[in-house]
This record gives C-alpha cells, structure tokens and sequence, in this order.
C-alpha cells in the first residue's frame, strides 16, 4: 500500500504552538545547556526583529534560542517591538 | 555556505562523526584513513585521483560537504545511516569527475560533491517509493485531548529529549520566528521537504510515545 503525505496544516501549526510554548518553558526553567558565550545585546536585537544580517547558520542563534538570560531578553526585546508597532 | 553549514551542524557531526562504517570497494584505491576526527574518517571514504593536487582539493570538498548527506538522509530518506551511502556516492562520482576535469576548482568540485549527494538521496527516495503515513494530527489530538496539564508536560519532555539534532535545530529557529522557506534556503533544501521531515519525526515520537504500554498513555 502506497500512503501519500497529507498536510494536516491546522493539527501542525497547533502542534508547533504547542512545541514552541514547551521549548520556551524547558529553556527558562534552565533545563536546556546553550553552548557558547552570551552574544552581545546588538546581536540579540537583531534576532528579535529577524534582521537578515543574522545567518541562520550563526552558532550564537542556537545559543540564544537555548539560554534562559538571552531568551528572556529576547521576550522583552519582542515585547519592545511589539509595543512600538502602531495599531 | 558549506562553511556555514558546518557550523549549522557542529553538533550532529560530532554526533555521527564514530558511526563511519567502512566504504565498499569502488573502482578507485582509497586513501587511507588519517585519524579518529570526523574529518579524516570522512575522508577515509574518499577516493585518489592518482594526482596529489586534485586530491587536496577532492578531500577539501568531501570535508566540507560531510554535514550534507546526515541532513540528506534525513530530509529525503529518513533515515541516518543512508549518509554515509550518499557520501560514498558523491566521492565515487566527483573522483570521476575531477579525473575528467583536472582544473576544476575547489568550489566547482564542492559544488558537484553536493549536489550528487543531493541528486542520489532524490534517486533513492524515487526507488524505493517509501512514504510514511501521517498520524500527527490524530496523535496529537488525542494526547492534548485527555492528558492533564503534568502528563502533557512530561510528554514534551520525552519528546525534546529524543529528537534529532536537525529536528531541534529546526525547533529553535522556528521558536525565533524564522519561516520554513528562510530554513529550507539556509540549509539548500526544499523548504517544504525539510517541514515534512520535522513533522514526520514528530509524528513518529507522538506515536512512539503513545504506543499501549506507555506509561504516560491515556486510559
């Protein structure tokens, strides 16, 4: 039997939702182990708002995603943005 | 690129890097193997053109190219240990290449590394016509559906635990809000190719997880 793939898009944005909420609380309750320094405050600005200066391939960006101290930055520098934006 | 990749997947070579099986016998004498570094087992793969130049730069090509076929055999085959099948096949077929092609220059000969690497795992896939059903929305549905908070929880927990290096990878930048085509074109690959792998590993950890005897199964 030949099974083709299906895209179930609700199930898996719902699902990835899901991922990231559990990613972002293992992260803050120190449960991960970022490898590297901490990357300056510039750098964290820059992923916050995505910058296209930023190669994804950049080890300080796993680092950042896995790091308590930087992705609680990343949260206030996010809600920064978010609250620069007009309505 | 390829040196961004690397670093990209630092850890999955390291990862991989002690799983080198030996190469089957091809039409070329080997080098032989140089060390126990990821690198120089990458290389013991590799063939000899017969002309110390064109192997510096063959050898240069396969060590830069090493991380593409683990990602590769992952996307495309799910399915690690392909990897090094793959790899086995680009060597073969640029040491051809550069036998043909004496002048061809590094990036030329990393370019044709990877792109064969790429065009075998595509072949492969064609061959074999093996396609996974997709139990991921039911899965999920029915582990949010009837576990409290804790056992949802401890549920992510066995999940992030043992997903694959590519898959957590791919959990960090899409947790820093990178979209899949800015993912698929980091990694050159078909965006949508690298989200059906994701999710295909997820949904085989959900099914894993939810499997009758689980302890963390629902009643």
């Amino acid at each position: 039997m030949r099974l083709s793939w299906r895209r179930s898009s609700d199930s898996e944005d719902r699902f990835e939702k899901w991922i990231a909420q559990h990613h972002q609380r293992r992260v803050l309750a120190g449960e991960t182990t970022p490898s590297g320094p901490c990357p300056d405050d510039a750098f964290l600005r820059d992923l916050a708002c995505i910058s296209p200066k930023i190669a994804l391939s950049d080890l300080r960006v796993d680092h950042a995603a896995t790091c308590p101290t930087c992705m609680n930055r990343l949260l206030a520098l996010r809600e920064e943005l978010r609250s620069r934006r007009p309505d | 690129m390829g040196a961004e990749l690397h670093l990209f997947f630092a850890e999955s070579w390291l990862y991989f890097g002690y799983l080198v099986d030996p190469p089957p016998p091809g039409r070329c004498s080997r080098m032989p193997p140089k060390g126990r570094t990821w690198q120089e087992l990458t290389w013991s793969w590799a063939c000899t053109t017969g002309h110390p130049a064109s192997d510096q730069i063959l050898e240069a090509a396969a060590n830069a190219a090493w991380p593409y076929p683990l990602l590769c055999a992952w996307t495309f085959l799910n399915d690690h240990d392909t990897a090094y099948d793959l790899m086995d096949h680009a060597i073969q077929n640029s040491t051809e290449y550069v036998a043909r092609h004496p002048n061809a220059t590094s990036v030329k000969v990393r370019a044709r590394v990877k792109s064969e690497i790429r065009r075998h795992a595509k072949y492969q896939v064609n061959r074999q016509r093996r396609e996974y059903p997709n139990g991921l929305a039911i899965d999920f549905e029915a582990m949010c559906a009837c576990q409290p908070d804790i056992e949802r929880q401890i549920y992510a927990s066995e999940i992030f635990a043992r997903l694959s290096p590519f898959a957590q990878g791919i959990v960090n930048r899409r947790w820093l809000g990178y979209s899949w085509r800015e993912i698929g074109r980091e990694l050159e690959m078909d965006y949508s190719e690298v989200r059906k792998a994701y999710f295909r590993e997820l949904g085989s950890l959900v099914r894993e997880l939810a499997q009758p005897g689980d302890s963390a199964k629902c009643d």
